[in-house]
């Protein structure tokens, strides 16, 4: 079963049940426990949810997703499992509600197996900064799985569950898919609720899913997205129909082709595999057009003034007082938030609310924090009117493949050029995805990025989907002796 | 470097973190090559330009002022070991 349509199908007409998957799932999950892709896993409740979707497919009640074992980011509360965010800070933080997001894929039958390993509190590109310790790449068990989603995207790489949910801030569902040869979403900020994803940087932060291919997205979100009172930044419309709608052809699709996305920094393979994927669209009848987005040098700095910044005050909450770690060494106010904090946050968290409190501060406020937002509203008018003259924007999802394990460089900025590529999206409030093209050393598996208007999941996903018709990358995997 | 260890210290200090004399070294250090990356926004002529704080330019959603959530303090005592006759419970570090 390759897909999530071919398993939905299979359950439908009893060729399998939710048990039979569920267990087969759980067999895998502890056959390779040493991916470290999980937080928290809970097989008894899984496998109670399962009997339930059975005895719904038998008397004919199954909703889209019923009998489906999936996996949460730890960053989505949830009632049966703890919910850690990846850090010391809330390692033993037990929600007293689910996400709204966790509720809706609940709601149309999914089965949560269980809550996938993270960077702390979804800051990093590694996957490295986890409280948890650091998640494998299944193509190649000595490299990082990318993040800040890595364990979700490591999860479905390795087939460990049907697909899994994720957070992206400024690139935590794409550069993670990208690296583990799988397929993954942003959507547009406002159509998937945020109410109880712990929060980074409220103005860029979006869940979606991870998943095999577009058309397993497209069923995903589809049941994940929509409007939430409890999300003050939702937005109010009707979700379309998704899985139906990926049947358009690509003649006459506008597709640009920034010339920043392809500079001396990308790697010449990754570099090949993009421009053999322009070919395919070109043959399907897409019109490539070349463009400048002459703000791009700004995307990572402006990101990082503003997620620091807003880091900085939501983690503010975290005072050993409320919720979370609390310290046993202190004697006044000051000292026990201090030392809470201090002993349960890990060093990037602490660098982020470090730059994000310096931004903020007095006299600087204006020179960095209220210029990196006009610079934001610059970017986003530059792409918008670049997306009035093409229907999609291409180009690699990352300037490179998946590096080893511990070779993250010393210097922070180099590790954050990670994202050179995908913070845009974010900071204009833009749908992107992310899908397979290729393989560098034909093992690392390469990601191709398709960004849009906001509102245009169903025209990216329907080109990707065209494109996964006419190649095979999507339905690769790893090779299960090396795993 | 932007930054001295003094100017971090103060920093800390408004973030609620505390870290040692040597560590605290490097971490200017590194908070510098941030700021330092930043800076280049600096450059960029902003004149006439109102910041972005939201990419949706949404406004505030109202709702009427009434009461939505029932008494759930039986459920979240239970998460939790610090709950005294519905009084949540803190460790007395409040000086004299």
């Amino acid at each position: 079963m390759n897909s999530l349509r071919s398993m939905l199908d299979a359950l439908l007409q009893k060729q399998i049940s939710s048990v039979e998957l569920t267990n087969h799932y759980i067999n895998r999950l502890e056959k390779y426990a040493h991916l470290n892709a999980f937080i928290s896993i809970d097989t008894e409740h899984a496998l109670q949810q399962a009997k339930i979707a059975d005895q719904l497919i038998h008397n004919n009640q199954a909703k889209a997703l019923t009998g489906i074992p999936i996996a949460h980011k730890d960053i989505f509360c949830t009632k049966n499992l703890r919910t850690t965010c990846g850090s010391k800070m809330l390692a033993d933080f037990q929600a007293p509600y689910q996400a709204t997001i966790v509720n809706n894929l609940a709601e149309q039958g999914a089965i949560t197996l269980g809550k996938t390993n993270m960077d702390e509190f979804a800051m990093g590109s590694a996957n490295e900064n986890s409280y948890f310790g650091a998640v494998q790449n299944p193509w190649d068990t000595n490299r990082v799985p990318g993040g800040s989603s890595g364990g979700s995207a490591a999860a479905v790489a390795a087939d460990l569950v049907a697909f899994a949910t994720g957070s992206d801030t400024g690139g935590s569902i794409r550069q993670p898919a990208a690296f583990c040869g799988v397929s993954g979403i942003k959507p547009t900020y406002g159509l998937a609720s945020r109410f109880g994803m712990v929060a980074f940087a409220s103005s860029l932060d979006q869940a979606g899913p991870i998943a095999h291919s577009a058309e397993d997205l497209a069923i995903i979100l589809q049941a994940m997205a929509g409007f939430d009172a409890n999300d003050s930044t939702s937005i109010d419309q009707k979700v379309p129909d998704y899985p139906n709608l990926l049947k358009g052809s690509l003649k006459g699709l506008r597709i640009g082709l920034p010339s920043c996305f392809f500079q001396k920094e990308v790697n010449s393979a990754v570099q090949k595999a993009i421009h053999e994927a322009v070919k395919v669209f070109e043959q399907a009848g897409a019109v490539i057009i070349e463009m400048d987005l002459t703000l791009q040098p700004l995307w990572v700095p402006c990101y990082y003034v503003i997620a620091c910044a807003e880091a900085s005050s939501n983690l503010s909450r975290y005072d050993g007082l409320r919720f979370g770690y609390r310290s046993s060494k202190a004697s006044s106010i000051k000292e026990l938030i201090t030392a809470s904090r201090t002993e349960a946050f890990g060093e990037e968290v602490k660098r982020r609310i470090l730059t994000g409190t310096y931004v903020l501060s007095s006299g600087y406020f204006d020179a960095y924090y209220l210029q990196a937002l006009k610079i934001r509203r610059q970017i986003q008018q530059e792409l918008l009117e670049n997306l009035n003259k093409v229907d999609v924007i291409l180009g690699p999802t990352t300037p490179d493949c998946a590096f080893p394990i511990g070779n993250c460089p010393a210097d922070p900025v180099q590790s954050y050029l990670a994202d050179v590529f995908t913070v845009a999206a974010n900071l204009a409030g833009l749908p992107a995805l992310s899908i397979p093209a290729g393989f560098k050393e034909g093992k690392l598996p390469i990601g191709m990025q398709l960004m849009g208007k906001p509102f245009s999941e169903a025209q990216l996903l329907n080109a990707a989907h065209q494109y996964q018709q006419m190649t095979d990358w999507h339905l690769a995997r790893p090779d299960e002796d090396k795993l | 470097m932007t930054l001295s260890v003094s100017d971090l210290q103060h920093i800390a200090q408004l973030a609620y973190l505390e870290s040692t004399p040597d560590k605290m070294t490097k971490l200017a250090d590194e908070v510098s090559s941030i700021i330092d990356f930043v800076q280049q926004l600096q450059q960029t002529d902003t004149t006439n330009v109102a910041p972005l704080f939201h990419p949706m330019d949404l406004h505030q959603r109202l709702r009427p002022d009434v009461v939505t959530e029932e008494d759930c303090l039986a459920e979240l005592a239970e998460l939790t070991g610090f709950v005294d006759e519905r009084l949540y419970i803190v460790p007395k570090v409040i000086e004299e």
